[in-house]
């Protein structure tokens, strides 16, 4: 399998003299689930961020498809245009409707021209629906974002993601802010069409089994750094332990 | 289980502040300077009751032509009425139109990143205090002195301070968004403008009109009270008939201004609910 994403001793150190990352390296391959795991503060949710640039790293590199990125602001709109996220708290616009949401998916490919006027092409609107249509909520389009349920937020904001045609999804704790049942269904649902697309997919999770059962690939991170990197049947109570600490009794 | 086991925890003691004499001492003496200089005022306002009621007799007069409103001027009325509110529109509109691109310029939020927009922000923030801290009384009566009596200097007091009210008030509620919405069209790939256009403005659109709405209800009840400087609308009028002693116009133009302010008041008010609930 090639290469998609090759990070490179990343680290990041933020203005008030917090060390969120202190070197982490990582490869993805194309089509792979890679799961990231650790303790709150770890430094997962500042790594995610550091690969599509919305936090901007202090060291180290990052080569998306062959190509080390730019920190500049047309290079980042372009690599940005590729890689999609999806948040711990949807972060959708509540007053937009559901369909409008997903539009926002397509904002990079707006011409100049529609982008006052909250207008898109006929084929944006074709791939918005289309993506509404893969999570199962094509016939709630015009419905306003914030009358959905969380875990039909977060399923619209799976398909704002997937409406970017992205080559890599970036997942910060996708299930978190839901109940444990409607966690395991939409992360489900989720994994099939990211393996259906054969999308690369790099996700933070805080819950250990649901990283056991849905990736290809685990990562420990501890104190902004990689303590572990193997696969689901490896995670053992003692690796867990040296991803947790001493306390870890899982 | 005893009820002394369920009395819990005592407070521990306030730690002992220094000064704590002379601050107690302080706080009587600036009572004690409140309590001397509202007595002054009292004097010096000449407050007196007795002199109301004897007011009240030479008064009576006035009062017997005010119950008897004059119905003949009502379409002259009208007409001022309808002008005082289309002043409003006008002043409010032009002020809608300057304060709200300028405030997504006075938003901290958008605006401290980086060194040039930290300047613009305080230029921006003068700007809106300097317009609020002039009365729209006072900008009339310059306006007028620029422009001649009639509606238009109104238009531009309303207008200018209106920007100042509006533009503080939509640059914050820009500054009280959810930033993950913004955080959301970033990582889309949106530019500057998409960013502000997308992930900002539908956070505070309704807002925004409803603070529009409001400021045009204000400027209303302002605008009629602009044409006592010469600023044309309906306070024109007033102030003439008051002059010439004619009380029984100045009622009808009272009884106009009271049924006019009560229905605009709660249109205005339904309106805003209504946006709150969206």
């Amino acid at each position: 399998m090639p290469r998609l994403l090759m990070v490179d001793n990343l680290a990041h150190t933020y203005p008030d003299g917090t060390r969120a990352l202190r070197g982490v390296s990582l490869a993805l391959n194309r089509g792979e689930i890679l799961s990231i795991i650790g303790l709150s503060g770890a430094g997962k949710s500042t790594l995610l961020r550091c690969i599509n640039g919305l936090v901007r790293p202090t060291e180290g590199s990052v080569e998306f498809d062959g190509r080390t990125v730019d920190w500049d602001a047309g290079s980042l709109r372009h690599l940005r245009r590729m890689i999609a996220m999806i948040f711990q708290h949807f972060n959708l616009i509540g007053n937009l409707s559901v369909l409008s949401n997903v539009l926002m998916g397509r904002l990079s490919y707006q011409s100049c021209l529609m982008q006052p006027f909250y207008s898109f092409s006929k084929r944006d609107r074709e791939i918005a629906a289309a993506a509404l249509d893969k999570i199962g909520l094509l016939n709630e389009w015009d419905k306003r974002a914030s009358e959905l349920s969380g875990g039909q937020q977060q399923r619209v904001g799976v398909a704002r993601a997937l409406a970017q045609e992205p080559r890599l999804l970036l997942a910060d704790e996708p299930v978190s802010s839901l109940d444990p049942l409607t966690a395991d269904t939409v992360l489900g649902h989720f994994v099939k069409i990211v393996r259906k697309e054969k999308l690369a997919t790099l996700m933070n999770l805080h819950a250990v089994e649901l990283a056991r059962k849905y990736s290809d690939r685990i990562l420990g991170v501890r104190e902004g750094q990689c303590v572990w990197q193997g696969l689901p049947d490896e995670l053992t109570t003692a690796v867990l332990k040296s991803i947790y600490g001493e306390e870890y009794d899982g | 289980m005893t009820a002394e086991k369920a009395a819990g925890v005592a407070l521990p003691a306030r730690a002992e502040k220094p000064y704590a004499r002379a601050v107690s001492f302080a706080k009587w003496l600036i009572g004690l300077a409140l309590v001397a200089y509202t007595a002054l005022a009292v004097v010096h306002t000449e407050f007196n009751p007795l002199k109301l009621l004897a007011g009240a007799a030479s008064a009576k007069e006035i009062l017997s032509e005010i119950v008897h409103p004059d119905w003949s001027v009502l379409p002259s009325l009208l007409r001022l009425m309808n002008e005082t509110v289309e002043m409003a529109l006008i002043g409010t509109l032009l002020a809608i139109i300057i304060s709200f691109p300028l405030s997504f310029l006075a938003a901290k939020n958008l605006m401290l990143g980086s060194a040039a927009g930290r300047v613009v922000y305080a230029v921006v923030r003068l700007i809106f205090n300097v317009l609020r801290a002039f009365e729209p009384m006072l900008l009339a009566l310059l306006f007028v002195l620029m422009v001649g009596i009639g509606p238009f200097p109104g238009v531009l007091a309303l207008g200018l301070h209106s920007v100042g009210m509006l533009g503080k008030l939509f640059s914050e509620s820009i500054e009280a968004i959810d930033p993950g919405p913004v955080e959301a069209i970033q990582a889309c790939g949106g530019n500057r403008f998409q960013v502000i256009w997308y992930g900002v403005l539908p956070q505070v659109a309704p807002t925004f009109l409803a603070f529009s709405i409001y400021r045009w209800d204000i400027n209303i009840r302002m605008s009629i009270i602009l044409g006592i400087v010469g600023a044309g609308g309906i306070g024109y009028f007033l102030l003439q008939y008051l002059s010439l002693l004619q009380y029984s116009k100045v009622s009808t133009a009272f009884i106009l201004i009271l049924i006019v302010v009560t229905a605009l008041d709660s249109a205005s008010a339904w309106l805003r609910t209504r946006l709150g609930q969206k």
